[in-house]
């Protein structure tokens, strides 16, 4: 039957273990637009995310958000979308705190997804005069010129909070001790992992890897979202049960890796 | 919004990914080509994002001199500079040496300064961030220390061990931590990927 | 208000003290070079002897995604490399990710061929082909890697790509023996990892900056990287293997110097933190006293 369908040798396993991913996010995600959405414990992001907030309120100062140096065209979407994807959240909680939202950015397509974005957050809170537009700041896609522009930001903007989302190169250090110069309370995660550990040594509180995406689906609510994430934490599982197989297998001289070859 | 511009862009998502994804696996007649034909396509959109996001830049900036909006002074130096290596490279080429001077005179210094100042805040972020208030930091510092020092060269005088446990820590303990991270970025990727596949992620459109 | 302690100066430093600090140690060895060996690492020693062992006539695809920033820190391993290759006779299809990269080809390609033997000249097209620019995304290394040629029509120079003799069997990356892929600080070596290595298991060596250390280490150890050359130290250690003594040797002493300072800080600052955190009087009703 293989050989009807045509598959190639080789990629035969990994052909069957995309089916297996793809039918598990499925089945999870379907579950979830049913109406069966997973509990989804409450992530400590949040507590930084409203204490940062909450400190800039009472010093009187305004908020920083940057979704990263990727841009939606680019295989580092995911994570930008994710930072996105917890912007509804933190624009209507600067609304309703009365807090400027700057919102640097990168790409063409996220200046409109974030404008829109902080736009209707303010509308809904009633306070759609405290939106500025000009706070939306198109920068430049090449990440040093970027990181330059949000440096600028955080050192003119007297900025109190900066929440810092999303796939990173090099720039992010600098942002993040950008932000730690000026006093302002540093929240940060990125899925970049050359920058994961300057975001853990220099924010206030980090997130780390795929944390950002359950950011986003917690905050989101989104069935799609949750669905997809209780879908990756079983395949999650999955994986590590394997792999403890494997590494167990593999003493006995079993190599569990050839069946991952077909 | 129009029939065509809300599922238009993601009926062609899902074709071009299923025709690159399925002549990944299968070998069908004819599939490969067509496989091949779509990623060219890919690749040369790509290039014309840059083209994008050359319009982008130019109205933005424009914008922010018209209405002088704060800062408005370096939107007409950044026009300037742009007109500048535009103007250049149009009359005399890229490969001309009025080019390679004006790269070597104000783009090369320019982005090796932004990148030199790492060196200070690592130092800096170093200094702040590298103290054992709890055990996860003291771990952190202690490794961290480790291995800083015992990739330099100067270590190695001083003692060969400092080579050999910094090799551990990055061929044992910083690659299990890493390949954590990868795979868990990876299955994200793959579940974002399946989102956008099937329509139900439309924030790439500029939709909610 | 009581005078501070020593213990408290030190720890309320002015940042740019150590800055101050950090300069002095940079300089020093440019004014006094200090003589240090350079030891070689088993990622560089592996990377090395792959371009070493590489056969005559083989084609080597190399990718520049360096910029005037990092480019100090990949130069010397990435010009040595082209050198060596060359050397042996080897062909090579160089490209770059990178729109400002084209310039920094154009000065290491004039470094090499300083440095080849009055013997070995150069013919471009037959020896190597450049094709300059190309988008930046990974469609476009799925792209070569499916059909280059159609991808591909001209090379950097407007030269039709069919017409170049070295190309006339290179059509796709099935017929690349090597790619060497300088990453730079971009963080793209997955393109070439997830599109050309694990595809066609062509072998993939990567001249990246330390920052990308971490993360390559995953593949250097599961062999989908044959080797790597990381940084500044990745570049001295090229440089020494192989007899090209430069840039990269030079700064390393800087950066060992400045790293053995940054340590001593990093000791000094943990130390006082830890005295001040046991001297805190415990014990004490009610806990911790502040």
């Amino acid at each position: 039957m293989i050989k009807m369908v045509g598959l190639i040798s080789g990629k035969i396993s990994d052909f069957v273990v995309l089916i297996i991913f793809w039918a598990t996010l499925i089945y999870f995600i379907r579950r979830s637009m049913a109406g069966k959405l997973p509990n989804l414990r409450r992530l400590p992001a949040i507590d930084a995310i409203d204490e940062a907030l909450g400190r800039a309120s009472e010093m009187g100062k305004t908020v920083l958000f940057s979704h990263g140096t990727g841009t939606l065209e680019s295989s580092e979407a995911a994570g930008s979308l994710a930072a996105i994807a917890a912007l509804p959240y933190i624009a209507r909680k600067c609304a309703q705190l009365e807090l400027q939202l700057f919102l640097p950015t990168g790409s063409h397509t996220a200046y409109n997804v974030l404008s829109e974005v902080a736009r209707e957050a303010y509308q809904l809170e009633g306070k759609p005069e405290l939106f500025n537009q000009n706070n939306v700041q198109y920068l430049s896609s090449v990440s040093r010129a970027y990181s330059a522009g949000v440096m600028s930001t955080l050192m003119t903007q007297n900025v109190g909070a900066a929440i810092m989302l999303g796939s990173y190169h090099h720039a992010g250090l600098m942002l993040v001790e950008t932000a730690n110069r000026v006093g302002a309370l540093a929240v940060g995660g990125t899925d970049s992992t050359a920058q994961i550990p300057w975001f853990v040594a220099g924010c206030d509180y980090a997130l780390i890897g795929e944390e950002i995406y359950a950011l986003g689906a917690y905050i989101s609510k989104d069935p799609i979202s949750v669905g997809g994430l209780a879908g990756l934490d079983i395949l999650k599982a999955v994986i590590l049960a394997i792999m403890a197989l494997g590494v167990v297998l593999f003493q006995v001289g079993v190599d569990l890796s050839k069946w991952f070859t077909v | 919004m129009s029939l065509y511009k809300s599922q238009g862009p993601i009926v062609v998502a899902f074709l071009t990914a299923i025709i690159v994804i399925t002549s990944n696996f299968i070998d069908a007649p004819g599939l490969s080509q067509i496989s091949s034909d779509v990623k060219n396509f890919g690749a040369i959109i790509a290039g014309f994002a840059l083209f994008v996001g050359l319009i982008g830049i130019v109205q933005s900036h424009a914008n922010n001199v018209t209405r002088k909006k704060p800062l408005w002074q370096y939107s007409v130096l950044l026009l300037a500079v742009l007109a500048l290596f535009l103007g250049v490279g149009l009359i005399y080429g890229n490969q001309s040496s009025q080019f390679k001077w004006i790269y070597d005179t104000i783009y090369g210094p320019l982005t090796a300064t932004t990148y030199s100042l790492l060196a200070f805040w690592v130092c800096s972020a170093a200094y702040r961030a590298f103290k054992p208030r709890s055990m996860e930091s003291a771990i952190l510092v202690v490794c961290g220390l480790l291995v800083f020092f015992g990739v330099q060269p100067i270590a190695s005088v001083i003692s060969p061990a400092f080579n050999s446990i910094q090799a551990f820590i990055m061929n044992v303990l910083n690659v299990a931590g890493t390949r954590g991270i990868v795979i868990g970025v990876g299955l994200g990727i793959l579940g974002f990927g399946l989102r956008v596949l099937v329509g139900w992620e439309r924030s790439w459109m500029g939709a909610d | 208000m009581a005078e501070k302690t020593f213990i408290e100066k030190i720890q309320e430093i002015d940042p740019k003290i150590l800055y101050a600090i950090l300069i002095i140690s940079l300089l020093i060895p440019y004014v006094r070079p200090l003589g240090i060996p350079i030891p070689i690492g088993a990622e560089t020693r592996s990377y090395w002897n792959y371009i070493a062992n590489m056969p005559e006539g083989s084609v080597v695809a190399m990718q520049l995604a360096s910029d005037p920033s990092t480019i100090p820190q990949t130069r010397s391993a990435h010009q040595i490399t082209m050198l060596k290759l060359f050397q042996q006779n080897c062909k090579i299809v160089f490209f770059t990710l990178r729109d400002d990269a084209p310039p920094l080809h154009e000065e290491m390609m004039q470094w090499v061929e300083a440095h080849l033997p009055s013997s070995k000249k150069l013919a471009y097209g037959v020896d190597y082909v450049n094709l300059g620019f190309l988008a930046d995304t990974e469609a476009t290394i799925a792209a070569i890697v499916a059909d280059l040629k159609g991808f591909v029509e001209e090379d950097a120079y407007g030269n039709s790509l069919s017409s170049q003799p070295m190309m006339a069997n290179v059509n796709s990356g099935e017929d690349f023996d090597l790619i060497v892929w300088n990453d730079g600080s971009r963080g793209i070596y997955m393109f070439a990892l997830r599109q050309w290595q694990e595809k066609l298991g062509t072998p993939l060596l990567i001249i990246a900056s330390t920052i990308n250390k971490p993360g390559i280490m995953n593949y250097l150890q599961s062999g989908q990287v044959a080797g790597a050359a990381f940084g500044t130290e990745g570049g001295a250690q090229i440089e020494s293997i192989s007899g090209y003594i430069g840039d990269s040797t030079k700064a390393t002493e800087p950066g060992s110097l400045s790293a053995l300072v940054l340590t001593i800080v990093l000791l000094i600052s943990n130390t006082i933190y830890l005295v001040k955190r046991f001297q805190t009087p415990t014990n004490v009703k009610g806990g911790n006293v502040k």
